[in-house]
């Protein structure tokens, strides 16, 4: 049986949709109870569902041999896995807004921006390989509101329609990176659950077609 | 472990010494436990025919950059010495050993066969299975360019495990020379070829696709280097990749793989060994042969190692040469009680196996037979 990851949130919805697709079928009672573990009906697969945020600590430590989270994580996270297939789902953009006409703040031009985010090693990763000194403001959500507040000057966000921006009066000033659904192995069990590891991902790529 | 850690919860009172992260302490059974596993592995690499050598803890940082590579010298731990030169705390011992073998052992008979045992520092993320400062085992056996010494490595590995009764573990074996020696003709820039290995390290078909796409390579050689992370398996690995690579390094790199599979499986020691065509990762210092290990247990490495032909030219002396060695953290979990596990006998100096250059295959039963009836061998010294 082959323990497989799943991340809560926007993902989840489509996660099992695809994956029931591919033949493999997330049990009901995960989804609507509180059970947080189970496995499917011809107990060939047991799902695991976490934060998207902890997914990757659950497969590099091989407590699940293998996860589907999405690619803004694994750019935060940085973990050592295998990231072998992009499932193209859950498709959006991580991209560096602000309000297009900002309030004339006593600021000095000079000074150290400061940006929101819930991603705080891909916004210092990218500020940094812009050479702009960047003061990165960590915040688990509503990052919207910090340009307004002037909590922050810019964020650094996942946008998928746009819609949250523009309701509070913020635009793109340039699309850092994209992501989509990934599947991610432990580099262990990717060795010695070899032919488990290998059926899943075969299923999946199957689905893909 | 909770009843020790309700005893370091209620001894709180207040201002405490802090204990770095990534550090560890051992003490009483655990202690017995370490010190047999290590006595246990020191036994059969000196039946192996290998020599114990100690190394100090920190050397000049240059040193050990160029076997380590930028990712990482990034993480040694580096200090001044009084005279302002810059000094580190051993990040790997495979560099001490080369260094020491290069510059003050050029007269001893070849091949060189070496076993250490100690902890390394690195300022690696703690946790996942990484600290900052671990114990490594391990051996090196230099002078020796030809295949038999990549399988004695590999059987020493396995030899070792056994021993400590691991049955259920895998080595992931590669050949660097596979990936570099397709890319070698490219002119792409470091960082390119850095990406490219990334990419394939982490088996990640869709930005391999994208990093192949604007490089110089027939669509064919495109989709091999695609496919590469997916190869893994028996000798058919071997058979599929032979067909779509021509350059000379990489078919050598595919011969060999499928010679010490050969050598393993007459061993019926198959079932421990993986072929993995997208092994590329390893330091920076590695030419051929690389594998790592896994148990089925846990998910990290118990281990590792390769061949790394130049690293002791940058020394002084030219001397091929290959080795592994296991991260005594990693291993001891699977290790039942360690008090039943009997510490091999030495029966002192080795007996000598010639192998005239080359090593047949009978060579490697006959000497796994009698090392396994506890006999010291050791093969091919040249006389």
């Amino acid at each position: 049986m082959l323990t497989v990851a799943l991340s809560k949130g926007r993902l989840l919805e489509p996660t099992v949709e695809f994956l029931a697709r591919a033949g493999i079928h997330v049990p009901e009672e995960i989804l609507s109870s509180r059970r947080l573990i189970a496995s499917d009906a011809d107990a060939r697969y047991r799902f695991l569902l976490v934060k998207p945020m902890d997914l990757p600590t659950y497969v590099e430590y091989g407590v699940a041999a293998a996860g589907i989270c999405g690619r803004d994580v694994l750019l935060e996270v940085s973990p050592d896995l295998h990231q072998p297939l992009d499932l193209g789902f859950g498709r959006c953009r991580i991209v560096l807004a602000g309000n297009p006409s900002p309030a004339a703040g006593g600021r000095n031009m000079l000074s150290t921006t400061r940006v929101a985010t819930k991603y705080p090693q891909v916004a210092e990763r990218y500020f940094r390989s812009r050479g702009i000194p960047v003061e990165v403001v960590y915040l688990s959500g509503s990052v919207e509101l910090a340009p307004n507040l002037g909590l922050a000057d810019t964020i650094v966000d996942l946008v998928e329609t746009g819609r949250t921006l523009k309701e509070n009066g913020l635009e793109v000033l340039e699309e850092i990176t994209e992501s989509s659904a990934r599947v991610v192995v432990n580099r262990a069990c990717f060795h010695v659950l070899h032919e488990p590891v290998q059926e899943f991902l075969r299923t999946l790529r199957r689905a893909l077609e | 472990m909770v009843d020790q850690l309700k005893k370091d919860l209620g001894r709180f009172r207040g201002a405490i010494p802090l204990i770095p992260r990534g550090v560890q302490c051992y003490f009483g059974e655990e202690v017995n436990r370490r010190r047999r596993v290590e006595a246990i592995l020191a036994a059969i690499a000196r039946n192996w025919g290998f020599h114990e050598i100690i190394l100090p803890f920190f050397d000049y940082l240059e040193d050990f950059v160029y076997g380590l590579g930028s990712q990482l010298g990034d993480r040694v731990y580096r200090f001044l010495d009084k005279d302002g030169s810059l000094l580190a705390l051993r990040p790997d011992l495979t560099t001490l050993v080369a260094k020491t073998v290069a510059t003050r052992m050029t007269d001893h008979p070849i091949p060189v066969q070496l076993f250490y045992s100690g902890e390394v520092f690195r300022q690696e993320r703690a946790g996942a299975g990484k600290q900052k400062e671990f114990y490594q085992i391990g051996l090196e056996s230099m002078g020796v360019s030809d295949i038999w010494a990549d399988i004695e490595i590999i059987l020493i590995a396995i030899d070792c495990l056994l021993h400590l009764g691991v049955e259920e573990f895998k080595i992931a074996l590669g050949n660097v020379g596979l990936f570099n020696g397709i890319v070698s003709g490219l002119d792409v820039s470091h960082e390119k070829l850095q990406a490219l290995r990334d990419a394939v390290d982490h088996r990640d078909s869709s930005r391999l696709e994208t990093e192949v796409a604007d490089l110089r390579l027939s669509d064919e050689k495109k989709s091999f280097l695609v496919e590469l992370p997916q190869l893994t398996g028996g000798r058919e690995v071997v058979e599929r990749a032979i067909v779509s690579v021509r350059n000379p390094r990489s078919r050598r790199s595919l011969r060999e793989l499928s010679e010490i599979h050969s050598v393993v499986e007459s061993l019926g020691l198959e079932r421990f060994l993986t072929l993995d065509l997208g092994e590329v990762r390893g330091l920076d210092y590695y030419t051929g042969m690389v594998f790592k290990i896994y148990s089925s247990s846990g998910g990290f490495e118990l281990g590792g190692g390769g061949r790394y032909d130049d690293l002791l030219a940058k020394f002084g002396w030219n001397l091929p040469s290959v080795g592994f060695s296991f991260t005594l953290d990693h291993v001891l979990p699977l290790i039942g009680e360690t008090g039943n596990l009997e510490i091999p006998a030495c029966p002192g100096e080795p007996r000598v196996l010639r192998t005239d250059g080359v090593a047949s295959q009978e060579i490697f039963t006959n000497a796994w037979r009698l090392r396994r009836e506890g006999n010291c061998i050791q093969l091919g010294v040249r006389s």
